[in-house]
């Protein structure tokens, strides 16, 4: 049994006061590694496959193009596709594509120290709370590529063994209710987005997030949601994951 | 009594010593041949057969052998040259401070400690940018996570070599290998005589068992290469670790495959090296 408890959209970041024109499609991030060599990678871990997953379904020519059931023609045909294009480039990425970081919490260092221009992240980038601790100079910005980045939830769930089911299930009520789904948005918190609609819920809870302080930098999920993605199937995470690894790290 | 004390003793060593050891192995073996772990279903021989065809566990075995015989050989010869050389001056307070301080720092912290001075945004490179030697990030040399481990080596070497030293110099005391030397002399010997035919000879054959295991224990270090290393070919607790961790559950198995076999070559190395010379270990 699951329940949705958060959902968020992954963007792109970069500095506006060194890139004012960052990439917003794998055409223009050609461009952008040739002209700056060295400051593009792809972090080998969840938030780097899920950039990886906007490629694809950037090659399958539309947002909708990884929808639906995993197709195992349609993944072979645009990973080859994608694979050509990162080893065609990856000699201008970070170390010339000789190695990719582990983590990415190594990109956000590296983009903190300025070793990196472009970075990702979940939740509208993550930047909001890292240009308030100072790690991320105030100029930091986040956007969606023009094909979409991927939108999703992330669910609680009671496994189906579980020895005290009703107690879960208070815990969960708990937590999708409108005061905990409040204070797991306010910026100064989780900064996590609702899953509840907010236009449903009584007048005094609407005015109560509508009055809440906004975001200073994190761009809010509103205005990056045109241009979002449905997350796939798990299969192609799991095939990325696998095949990144022996057609771009170990070439 | 005293049958009884060696008895408890006994129980101990196997509570402690051989239990937890024993059941991990055991466990790592079932998991491996997929008789336990939630999505496994009955006894296969696909994640040793899979491990074997894709060769990485073979490349990533050699490549930390390289890695952890380079460390030890440049920290063992370290080591003897200082002890040889500045063995008078480690009696003074300071300095046998400053030599011996590497000891105390974990692997982990040594590891963040390469990164923070050697990365391409780090203090060195900060460093040579004001300098004017560099004027971008990337023209830094690299040091961390590159292609010759560099910065792995570097790191085990500093927190290796102080060990040696101390070890060294504890032999070169309770062996009279000064007393050898003198001795040597008296007998007509010349320095390259004395060095290579006295004082390294003795110094090493008492301490070659201990050299070995560093090795082996190089062999399985995590937290460094974790930090410093690069994303193929891994060091092997590295390579472990990211197969028992991966998305698809299905093949989690394989990284038991790995520890397993892993294991049983460093259980076997262990074995070769007590059985021929079991002695000088317990005699430091």
């Amino acid at each position: 049994m699951e329940c949705p408890w958060s959902i968020g959209q992954f963007a792109l970041v970069y500095d506006s006061a060194h890139t004012p024109n960052p990439p917003r499609n794998l055409d223009e991030l050609e461009a952008y590694v040739k002209q700056n060599p060295g400051t593009f990678t792809i972090s080998n871990d969840f938030s780097g496959m899920t950039l990886l997953k906007s490629f694809l379904a950037e090659l399958s020519g539309s947002p909708e193009g990884l929808n639906g059931p995993f197709d195992e023609e349609k993944y072979n045909q645009l990973s080859q596709q994608l694979w050509d294009y990162i080893n065609r480039n990856k000699q201008y990425f970070w170390k010339e594509g000789t190695t990719f970081p582990k983590e990415h919490t190594k990109m956000d260092q590296m983009f903190a120290s300025g070793e990196l221009g472009i970075s990702f992240g979940f939740g509208e980038g993550g930047i909001e709370e890292k240009v308030r601790q100072g790690l991320f100079p105030k100029t930091t910005r986040a956007y969606a590529w023009d094909n979409g980045t991927i939108l999703n939830a992330n669910y609680l769930g009671i496994p189906y063994n579980s020895a005290n089911r009703a107690g879960a299930m208070t815990v969960i009520n708990f937590l999708i209710s409108p005061e905990a789904q409040f204070q797991k948005a306010h910026v100064d918190g989780m900064n996590s987005n609702t899953v509840l609609e907010i236009d449903r819920l009584p007048d005094e809870r609407q005015q109560k997030f509508e009055a809440a302080p906004k975001r200073m930098y994190a761009p809010e999920m509103e205005t990056l949601s045109q241009k979002a993605i449905q997350e796939p199937a798990p299969e192609y995470m799991i095939r990325l994951y696998e095949d990144f690894r022996t057609e771009v790290i170990e070439q | 009594m005293n049958s009884k004390q060696s008895y408890i003793g006994l129980i101990f060593f196997i509570l402690i010593g051989v239990l937890p050891f024993a059941s991990a192995f055991i466990y790592a073996l079932l998991y491996s041949f997929g008789i336990v772990g939630i999505v496994n279903d009955g006894f296969t021989t696909r994640f040793w057969a899979e491990v074997f065809a894709s060769g990485e566990f073979f490349k990533s075995f050699a490549y930390s052998a390289v890695i952890a015989a380079v460390s030890v050989v440049i920290s063992v010869s370290l080591a003897l040259w200082l002890t040889l050389k500045f063995r008078k001056e480690f009696d003074q307070k300071f300095l046998s401070f400053i030599i011996y301080l590497p000891l105390a720092v974990p692997g982990v912290v040594a590891g963040f400690f390469t990164f923070q001075l050697l990365a391409k945004a780090g203090f060195f490179a900060r460093l040579a940018y004001q300098l004017g030697w560099i004027t971008e990030a990337r023209q830094f040399p690299d040091f961390v996570n590159d292609q010759y481990a560099l910065g792995i080596i570097l790191t085990f070497i500093t927190v290796v070599a102080p060990f040696f030293v101390l070890l060294f110099l504890n032999v070169y005391k309770n062996e009279r290998v000064q007393e050898l030397e003198e001795l040597s002399y008296s007998l007509g010997a010349n320095p390259r005589q004395v060095l290579w035919r006295v004082s390294l000879p003795v110094i090493l054959n008492k301490t070659w068992t201990l050299i070995a295991l560093y090795f082996i224990f190089l062999l399985g270090a995590y937290e460094v290469p974790l930090i410093l290393g690069q994303e193929s070919p891994q060091m092997l607790s590295v390579l472990i670790i990211r197969e028992i961790k991966q998305y698809d559950l299905s093949k989690v198995s394989e990284g038991y495959v790995v520890a397993v076999i892993y294991t049983l070559l460093v259980s076997l190395a262990a074995v070769l090296l007590f059985s021929r010379q079991n002695r000088t270990a317990h005699e430091l």
